[in-house]
């Protein structure tokens, strides 16, 4: 059984190349928003496991849209991504109630996998 | 008023008095000949008087004829002295005229002119009241019952007592409601004034005020037969003649006044710290409202003494006094319109002011342009922290984004190099070709920061290629014989830059040419082309941000661009 994944994030290159990365090593890429609107239309329909979510979306803040989608137990799980650094963002990570956070340069299957964990 | 005129009232005042004077004297039917004589003849000459040095300092207000016209009127008044029926009986017809001038005069304090429809029907009241009363009584009463040695009344056609007695008692009536309706207008154009008009009505309006109300109970009494008719008769005389007092006074007061102010403002030091010169005109001309407006003949605009742009008021709330110096204007004053009936007054305070008026005018110059060089400088940090904003957004968007997907790209070859070489390859090649996107990105965002080119060959070379990549039919000109100052070479640039842009967005011109050369110290540089005008340098940012930038280097940014006939943006800027 595969992981479903639902990738967030206003560049479509990175999009593109998220879906690339991940389908090759074994996730099942279920949707794409790039939108905070998007994406709360696109969960209901495609129940991902988890949600790819960029910190700066044009139209939301990636950590309220977080603490959204986990507040009252939430079965989704959020990773946040950004081009910056966790270092950038440490406290409001630590806060959102996402399982964790990759910078985009470094995102990979393995790494997933051990947020998961 | 002309001298001639003024002189020749005076003497038909002077015959008037005379035969007033004889008429008294020679009268067989007056009991109280001196008391009268002391009393009356310097009320009406007073009047004639002050009207004349009224009607000569103010010919376009009524006010002086007004006040010749009820001294003419009071001599009249001594005609019923006479022993002569007829004119004995003229003289009682129009004996009570002088008042209907007197309510008119008071009434039309200070303008001269009456305003408002209740003010006009209370002076033509008055008129009718003088007029018809008098001729309906006379035509009744044989005017025997206070003067058995009085002249035959010519008019007499019967005399019925009982109609005399009705058209006493209904003008008495009349001259009640006549003195009350004066009264309440009076005190309801007091109230409303402000202090500086106040001041100015107050003399007139009690004098005035007390006066017809007197007139009225005299008549009263009269009617009634009552024994106080001769005190009210004496006291009327006594009060008439302030009259005209009063408004000698108003006449004194803005001579005083005058005088004053050139007291108040010889104390006032030429070079006066800030709005000194206002505060001065304030306590001189009693107008605590009072506002300076500094001119400022190269902008065209008033300003305050802080270099603040003022608007002169329009409306008749406010009056405003222009003052000059040598020929040019210099302020305006911004006053109290009731200063406004004293012209000379204001002008001649202004005229007192003026070299401190000047002074102070300088400085607001100079703050005025402190104030422009602030917001400038506003707007300099502005435009760069938009610019750095820009640049965060370009870079953050456009080039890291590349670079992120780069990185993801190596991953992924990295992890089919074992078990899949040719789709790795294929995935170095992707990766490649976005890194020459990267490098291009990178080298035009810092073009657009500052152009390298600038830096390493020069306005002449860096102007070449925007000359070449603008794409229109353009002509270039750079006549400098060694290269400016890098502020200088920048700005001129960004100049000729931003002139190129808005070209190519809005001007649909068929030639365009640049010049840059350098004059007496100055880097001149001008864009000139053929399109269709109409640019605004206060609406476009990019245009105000240039003007900005080339005044942050003392220099001066001019556009001009009438509309249809092309457009010129000429710069200049300080080389030293």
């Amino acid at each position: 059984m595969t992981t479903t994944v639902l990738i967030v994030d206003d560049h479509a290159s990175f999009r593109a190349s998220a879906r690339a990365v991940l389908e090759s090593e074994g996730f099942s890429v279920v949707g794409e928003a790039a939108t905070g609107a998007e994406a709360l239309a696109a969960i209901p329909d495609t129940s991902p496991e988890i949600v790819l979510l960029d910190v700066q979306l044009p139209d939301a803040d990636g950590f309220d849209l977080a603490q959204r989608l986990t507040a009252n137990g939430g079965k989704v799980n959020v990773v946040l991504v950004s081009s910056r650094d966790y270092s950038d963002f440490a406290q409001l990570i630590e806060r959102s109630g996402a399982r964790g956070f990759v910078p985009k340069a470094e995102l990979s299957g393995p790494r997933l996998a051990t947020l998961l964990a | 008023m002309s001298d001639r005129r003024a002189a020749a009232i005076g003497l038909v005042a002077l015959v008037a008095t005379g035969c007033a004077v004889a008429l008294v004297a020679l009268s067989d039917h007056d009991t109280s000949k001196v008391a009268t004589i002391a009393l009356a003849v310097p009320v009406g000459l007073a009047f004639i008087a002050i009207g004349i040095v009224a009607a000569r300092r103010r010919p376009e207000n009524r006010t002086g004829l007004l006040m010749i016209a009820t001294g003419f009127a009071w001599f009249a008044g001594a005609l019923p002295e006479s022993n002569n029926a007829l004119l004995f009986s003229i003289g009682n017809l129009l004996g009570a005229a002088s008042f209907g001038f007197l309510i008119h005069l008071v009434l039309a304090f200070p303008s001269g002119r009456l305003v408002g429809r209740g003010v006009r029907a209370l002076a033509i009241g008055g008129y009718l009241l003088v007029g018809l009363a008098n001729l309906g009584f006379m035509l009744v009463d044989d005017l025997k019952d206070d003067c058995v040695d009085c002249p035959r009344n010519v008019l007499l056609v019967s005399d019925v007592s009982a109609i005399a007695d009705t058209i006493r008692a209904l003008t008495a009536l009349g001259a009640a409601i006549l003195a009350g309706g004066v009264v309440t207008v009076l005190v309801r154009r007091w109230r409303a004034a402000t202090p500086a008009m106040r001041r100015a009505l107050t003399p007139v309006f009690t004098a005035g005020g007390i006066t017809l109300l007197l007139a009225a109970l005299l008549v009263v009494a009269q009617a009634a037969a009552d024994a106080l008719a001769p005190t009210f008769y004496w006291l009327l005389l006594v009060s008439l003649i302030t009259v005209p007092l009063a408004f000698l006074a108003g006449l004194l007061r803005a001579r005083l006044a005058t005088a004053a102010v050139g007291r108040l403002l010889a104390e006032t030091p030429e070079t006066p710290t800030r709005a000194e010169a206002q505060e001065s005109l304030r306590r001189a001309l009693r107008d605590p409202t009072l506002d300076v407006a500094y001119w400022l003949a190269d902008g065209e605009r008033f300003v305050d003494a802080d270099g603040r742009p003022v608007s002169l008021p329009d409306g008749r709330d406010r009056a405003v006094t222009e003052v000059q110096r040598e020929g040019r204007r210099i302020a305006a004053l911004v006053h109290d319109p009731a200063l406004a009936d004293e012209p000379e007054l204001v002008a001649s305070a202004g005229a007192a002011a003026a070299l401190a008026l000047e002074n102070e005018r300088l400085q607001a110059k100079l703050r005025a342009r402190l104030e422009e060089l602030r917001a400038s400088r506003a707007r300099i940090v502005e435009a760069a922290q938009q610019e750095r904003r820009r640049i965060e957004r370009d870079l953050h968007d456009g080039t890291q984004q590349r670079l992120v997907s780069i990185a993801m790209t190596l991953g992924l070859a990295d992890s089919r190099l074992d078990r899949d070489p040719p789709a790795a390859r294929s995935l170095l090649d992707e990766a490649r070709a976005s890194l020459t996107d990267a490098l291009r990105e990178l080298r035009e965002l810092s073009q657009g920061i500052h152009p390298g080119i600038l830096n390493e060959r020069g306005l002449r070379a860096a102007l070449e290629e925007l000359a070449y990549s603008a794409r229109l039919p353009l002509e270039l000109e750079v006549a400098l014989s060694q290269r400016l100052p890098d502020r200088v070479e920048a700005a001129a640039y960004y100049v000729v830059s931003e002139a190129l842009t808005n070209i190519a967005k809005y001007a649909g011109a068929s030639a365009v040419r640049i010049r840059v050369q350098r004059t007496d110290g100055r880097a001149v540089v001008e864009v000139a082309d053929d399109g269709v005008g109409g640019a605004d340098n206060a609406r476009g940012t990019g245009l105000r941000g240039l003007a900005d930038r080339v005044d942050a280097l003392g220099g001066r940014l001019h556009v001009e661009s009438p509309p249809g006939r092309g457009t010129v943006v000429h710069a200049e800027i300080p080389c030293a």
